[in-house]
């Protein structure tokens, strides 16, 4: 009996702090570059309102189907382009084409091209992003135990209908 | 023909000029993947395939380069053609029948997907942005097309490390595995006997089963409803019993073809810039970090249930939820017969090894939906 409670319990404060660090995400909000606030999602026009109530602009991502602001600090200190944080496209044109709007990833959507590596892996330790991705280890696994208990369910119940069904035949 | 000399001191000249020395290297790294396929009979119908594929497209000045790269865009650029019709192939060749009898096994399936999403916070942790840390999660699912597909469909800049991870480690199940499952278990735990009943499954559940759960998962993860559907469609032409020849041709011939196809598509991403990265051993590094959580997961949740059961249930077939099918089903029954030689566990682990194969597909479809409204 204690190993079952002692396993309930570890199992549960497994579970809790998952969820717990999953709350370090930073989900779906666009934080403004300007300032302390999230842009209001709908102003598309490169004059964005904040939730803070100040109006900014800024360069928008080039990529059509993102339009997400561009922080407009300076780049990196190697000097490498920009990226829409958001949708992670390059905001350099492609060297080949010279078009802007096609670059998403490391190749030139326009001339099939390598332009830049998009998100070069850097060795950092990001707390946000670990809380993302644990927000998505409890909706996955969540997930998967649903469907699974859904389909065990749907065979359990054809099992028995199926048996039920050959006895009352074996019956007459 | 004409034998022009200058243009092999041209591309001699390219291998020692600035960067041709990681050609030189992806052919050894080419050479070792057609070694292990065929020395060491690992995953021979991918690793030769792309073994080969990787000398071929880092020649100097390759010809080869574009049509493979053809290939790649009608395969698996556009719309992931090739694991999808590959999982045709292996729906046809799974008999769903062990897991039908005992529906229950599922959840060590879905239990031992747990790797996956613990590497993509692995990942996201050491510095991979998010649709790349899913990608090398997916390794996790121990299942090539499902890895593909998710890879691909998130535009990850490692597809090529990925796959190569993916198979090198399906195919070191027999070496990954029992030392995982040992130190997770007692000699006592190992040595539990399982009854197997042999309980016959109407074929109306059989048919009815790809059906139900192409409908089930299509509604809960719709991104995953490809790979499910072309899965259980394969298993389908099995079960219908009127389709015996189609059945017979996805096993063999279709599942021969596109594996064929799909190793060498593959190499296109093997060139020396994209492959030779500090990234790409960490990629593989990630991906031991999934199976051995997969096993491990697996395993937890069957001595979890058994601190629950009566009849109690030999924790070690809880390591086949992996879905690396048929091997790691193999593992658990050679290991059950090392502890005892009268324990007969292969049957139970058929049927969670199955149920690992429709799980894996089912959290590549719920990584890809919860990634993609996050990027």
């Amino acid at each position: 009996m204690k190993k079952r409670i002692l396993a309930v319990i570890i199992l549960a404060l497994m579970v809790v702090s998952v969820f717990a660090l999953s709350s370090c995400g930073k989900g779906k909000t666009v934080p403004c570059p300007n300032c302390e606030g999230n842009l209001i999602a709908d102003e598309r026009e490169g004059i964005y309102e904040c939730d803070l109530g100040q109006t900014h602009s800024f360069d928008i991502c080039v990529n059509e189907n993102c339009r997400e602001p561009i922080d407009n600090s300076p780049p990196n200190k190697k000097g490498d382009p920009k990226y829409c944080s958001a949708c992670g496209t390059s905001q350099e044109s492609c060297y080949a084409c010279d078009d802007p709007s096609d670059i998403e990833g490391a190749y030139c959507y326009a001339c099939g091209k390598q332009v830049v590596r998009d998100g070069k892996m850097q060795f950092k330790f990001d707390v946000e992003a670990l809380g993302d991705s644990a927000m998505i280890l409890c909706k996955g696994m969540l997930g998967i135990f649903i469907v699974t208990g859904i389909i065990i369910a749907f065979i359990l119940a054809l099992n028995t209908i199926v048996e039920k069904i050959r006895q009352s035949k074996e019956n007459k | 023909m004409n034998f022009d000399l200058s243009v092999l001191w041209e591309n001699v000249a390219e291998l020692f000029a600035d960067g041709g020395w990681k050609m030189v290297v992806m052919w050894i790294i080419g050479g070792v993947l057609i070694f292990l396929a065929i020395k060491k009979e690992m995953e021979p119908t991918l690793l030769l395939p792309m073994g080969f594929g990787a000398i071929l497209v880092n020649l100097p000045n390759s010809g080869a380069s574009e049509v493979i790269d053809h290939l790649f865009e009608i395969g698996i650029d556009s719309h992931e053609l090739f694991p999808l019709i590959l999982f045709i192939g292996i729906g046809a060749m799974i008999d769903f029948e062990p897991l039908l009898t005992n529906p229950k096994l599922m959840l060590f399936g879905a239990a031992a997907q747990f790797g996956i999403f613990f590497t993509l916070c692995a990942s996201s942790l050491i510095g991979f942005d998010l649709k790349d840390a899913a990608s090398i999660a997916i390794i996790g699912a121990a299942d090539g097309p499902t890895s593909i597909f998710v890879a691909n469909t998130l535009g990850s800049t490692y597809t090529a490390a990925i796959m190569v991870a993916a198979y090198s480690y399906m195919a070191l199940v027999p070496v990954v595995q029992p030392p995982i499952i040992k130190l997770c278990t007692t000699k006592k735990e190992r040595r539990i006997r399982m009854d197997y009943t042999g309980r016959k499954v109407s074929k109306l559940t059989k048919i009815l089963f790809p059906i139900v759960v192409t409908v089930i998962v299509g509604l809960v993860a719709p991104d995953a409803v490809a790979l499910i559907g072309f899965l259980m469609f394969g298993n389908l032409i099995r079960e219908c019993g009127v389709l015996n020849s189609l059945s017979d041709t996805a096993q063999k011939v279709l599942a021969n073809l596109i594996t064929i196809f799909l190793g060498i598509t593959i190499a296109s991403r093997m060139t020396a810039e994209e492959f030779l990265q500090p990234a790409t051993l960490i990629i593989i590094g990630l991906g031991l970090v999934a199976f051995t959580f997969d096993t491990f997961a697996g395993v937890m949740l069957a001595k979890f249930m058994n601190l629950f059961t009566k009849k109690k249930i030999n924790p070690m077939i809880g390591a086949a939820g992996i879905s690396a099918f048929p091997m790691s089903a193999r593992v658990v029954h050679k290991l059950g017969l090392e502890e005892d030689n009268q324990n007969f566990l292969l049957m139970h682990s058929i049927g969670v090894n199955v149920s690992g194969q429709v799980a894996s597909v089912i959290a590549g479809g719920l990584l890809l939906s919860f990634v993609q409204k996050m990027i």
